[in-house]
């Protein structure tokens, strides 16, 4: 315990660096802004300030991100007390309480209920990930191939059980995925797959640039067709932030706790993000709250348990991600990105390689998170102006960000033709009802599923029962399966309830 | 009439039903030599592609055989019917949709003729146009502004080395760009 605080210390120090510092400030402000506007999500926000980060080093470029992905958890939730406009699909929960609360009178009450939640989940995740991440880190050295694929099994299957909507859309969109990262020259045998002899796709399909086209362009494009057509903003009398009494807070405190370990378990959980986090969390307040029958009128707990519980599961999202290499969501994959195009593997071996690297991007996050609530605190009115701001601009902007984004990954202009491919993809996926995460994940976490699938193979004699024969993987392993069966299960339970 | 809506319904699945066939067959030819008893590199594919197709045909079934009519318009229903949901635009703009795909498409093509610079300003201006935005002057600021700011930040900051295009084009972009202080 003493090493790690001594080695978090040092990492305040090194954050304290005017860069870092510089880094840290600028991705606050750029992720509040994200999370303010509509039509820019909080994951294409991150894809979009990836090729910003080529000339930093890597410390910097991650706490730019990382402090991105922060405070975009945070950024949609003015605008969805104030105008009823969610920034972010993280912040349609709060139009439940958040707003009503402000229909009754009492904006700034609601505001700062969501500042508290955020700065108390943020800070009760980000304290856990530095307690747990080197143990974690520790007990992963002792993985071997099956260990890694039930891991990474465990991914692809939760991503398409917290899918909302139909079940086989996400196995679909997943299977396409997988299928994306089998593009190019496998690793064992050096054969050739799907490639047609083009030589840019014998090194395979970035991810990054599925990224990019799914997320980025696939969404311009989906708006293009409603035609930027936002709600007009309605006048809001009073725009200030009114923190709760302690007398309240305590008032709330199990609602304050239950949702900041919820999202960080969820945000452990690879391909569950800060979205899914806030709606179980909203969920199981209406369930088991001690004012469940009140949820949805504007309680001060229906703010909390979303909020809480989004922004706990960035500090979640992180310790896959660093311990393992395996990124919790979309946005902590852009993370991986940024870490592999720096020449960086995150996984165990991270915290002995690049322990006072690691140690920085924790503090950056203690740092992130007390900045971000004194800059939501102070500058509500100038970021909810930014919803002035005509969107086919922005929209104009994102797509040429788009462009030289998934230009800059390999110099190569082929490269847009993918993405471009990838945006009408995603466009399609989202006309057709299909998520676009498990595809995402799929093309990231496929490689990594491969490999370890096939070395697992010919270690062990094609004998695939031996991912149930050991402890670990056979737990992990079993822990997939309930992952599918259970929103299985439900979906059957409530069609008999139906009748 | 039923037939027709579980066809509409079925469609995507079908598709990609037809894709996943196609490149199962493209994972056939997969060229590389495995010792006996040992996995090839066509086997992980070909397991998720078996997977891919056993869903769409379990969807297409289920669509065809057992869906009622109009579930699927009643389930979309009930998913948005929220009162506080977010407003989910009723019109659509599928002209302007396909004019921006058309756009998209050809500024990739053109990219590496006219230049990064020339490209991206007539893209700007053209798809703020296209967004329902009509002042012009404004337009006009942001496509110029917007693009000698961007050919800045990514040729003079982030060293990403962008098209110039062919001559005369190129010509025009060394121009612009010394202008702002980029050789």
């Amino acid at each position: 315990m003493t090493e790690i605080l001594s080695s978090l210390g040092a990492g305040f120090l090194s954050c304290l660096q005017p860069v870092n510092l510089l880094m840290l400030f600028v991705g606050i402000i750029v992720g509040l802004v994200v999370g303010v506007l509509p039509g820019l999500t909080l994951v294409m926000g991150v894809v979009l300030a990836l090729p910003f980060t080529y000339p930093m080093s890597v410390t910097p470029a991650i706490i730019l991100l990382t402090a991105m992905y922060v405070s975009g958890t945070y950024g949609g939730a003015f605008t969805s007390i104030l105008f009823r406009i969610p920034g972010e699909p993280i912040h349609v929960p709060l139009l439940w309480d958040g707003y009503r609360m402000a229909r009754k009178g009492y904006p700034a009450r609601a505001l700062g209920w969501t500042l508290l939640s955020a700065f108390g989940g943020g800070l009760f995740s980000a304290i856990v990930m530095v307690v747990l991440a080197k143990p974690v880190a520790g007990f992963a050295l002792t993985f071997s191939s099956p260990e890694y694929f039930s891991i990474v099994l465990l991914g692809l299957t939760s991503v398409v059980s917290l899918s909302r909507g139909s079940m086989i859309n996400a196995f679909i969109s997943l299977f396409f995925g997988l299928i994306i990262a089998t593009v190019g020259v496998d690793s064992i045998y050096g054969s050739a797959r799907f490639t047609f002899d083009s030589a840019l796709l014998m090194d395979g399909i970035e991810f990054l640039t599925v990224m990019v086209g799914a997320y980025g362009v696939g969404e311009v494009l989906t708006r293009l067709g409603e035609g930027f057509s936002t709600e007009p903003i309605q006048q809001v009398s009073e725009m200030n932030t009114k923190l709760p009494s302690l007398k309240e807070i305590r008032g709330v405190s199990g609602t304050f706790f239950r949702s900041s370990l919820l999202g960080y378990i969820i945000g452990v959980v690879p391909g569950a993000g800060a979205t899914v986090a806030s709606f179980v969390s909203y969920g199981i307040e209406g369930q088991y709250g001690k004012k469940k029958k009140e949820l949805g009128t504007g309680i001060p707990e229906g703010i909390v348990a979303p909020q809480t519980a989004a922004t706990a599961s960035v500090g979640g999202a992180l310790v896959p991600l660093l311990t393992m290499g395996i990124p919790g969501s979309g946005a902590t994959a852009v993370i991986l990105g940024a870490f592999l195009l720096h020449g960086i593997q995150p996984g165990p071996r991270v915290f002995i390689e690049s322990a006072a690297m690691v140690y920085t991007i924790f503090a950056s996050l203690f740092l992130g998170i007390v900045m971000m609530c004194v800059l939501g605190y102070f500058a509500i009115k100038p970021l909810v102006k930014i919803l002035d701001f005509p969107e086919s601009i922005v929209s104009a902007f994102i797509m040429v960000l788009c462009f030289v984004g998934a230009f800059s990954i390999r110099n190569n202009i082929t490269d847009l033709w993918v993405m471009i491919a990838f945006g009408i993809i995603g466009y399609l996926f989202e006309k057709y009802k299909f998520p676009i995460a498990p595809l995402v994940l799929g093309c990231i976490l496929g490689p990594m599923a491969e490999n370890s699938f096939m070395t697992t193979m010919i270690s062990f004699q094609n004998d695939w029962t031996i991912f149930f024969r050991r402890p670990i993987s056979g737990t992990v392993m079993a822990l997939a399966v309930i992952a599918l069966a259970v929103p299985f299960i439900t979906h059957l339970r409530k069609k008999r309830e139906n009748g | 009439m039923r037939n027709a809506d579980a066809l509409r319904r079925s469609l995507p699945y079908i598709i990609v039903l037809f894709a996943s066939a196609y490149v199962y067959w493209l994972s056939t030819g997969f060229d590389f030599m495995a010792r006996t008893g040992q996995l090839g590199p066509d086997i992980w594919p070909k397991s998720i592609i078996i997977l891919a197709i056993a869903a769409c045909l379990y969807q297409i079934v289920k669509e065809v055989l057992f869906s009622k009519r109009g579930d699927a318009n009643e389930a979309a229903k009930a998913t948005t019917s929220g009162e506080d949901s977010p407003d989910i635009p009723t019109r659509t703009y599928p002209g302007r949709l396909i004019t921006g795909m058309i756009m998209t498409v050809a500024y990739v093509s053109l990219v590496g003729t006219l230049g990064f610079v020339i490209c991206t300003f007539l893209y700007i201006g053209l798809f703020i146009y296209l967004g329902r935005y009509t002042r012009v002057g404004v337009i006009l600021a942001n496509s110029v502004a917007g693009t000698l700011l961007l050919s800045f930040i990514f040729m003079k900051v982030v060293y990403v080395s962008l098209p110039m295009g062919i001559a005369p084009f190129s010509t025009i972009s060394s121009y612009l760009l010394k202008v702002i202080g980029i050789r």
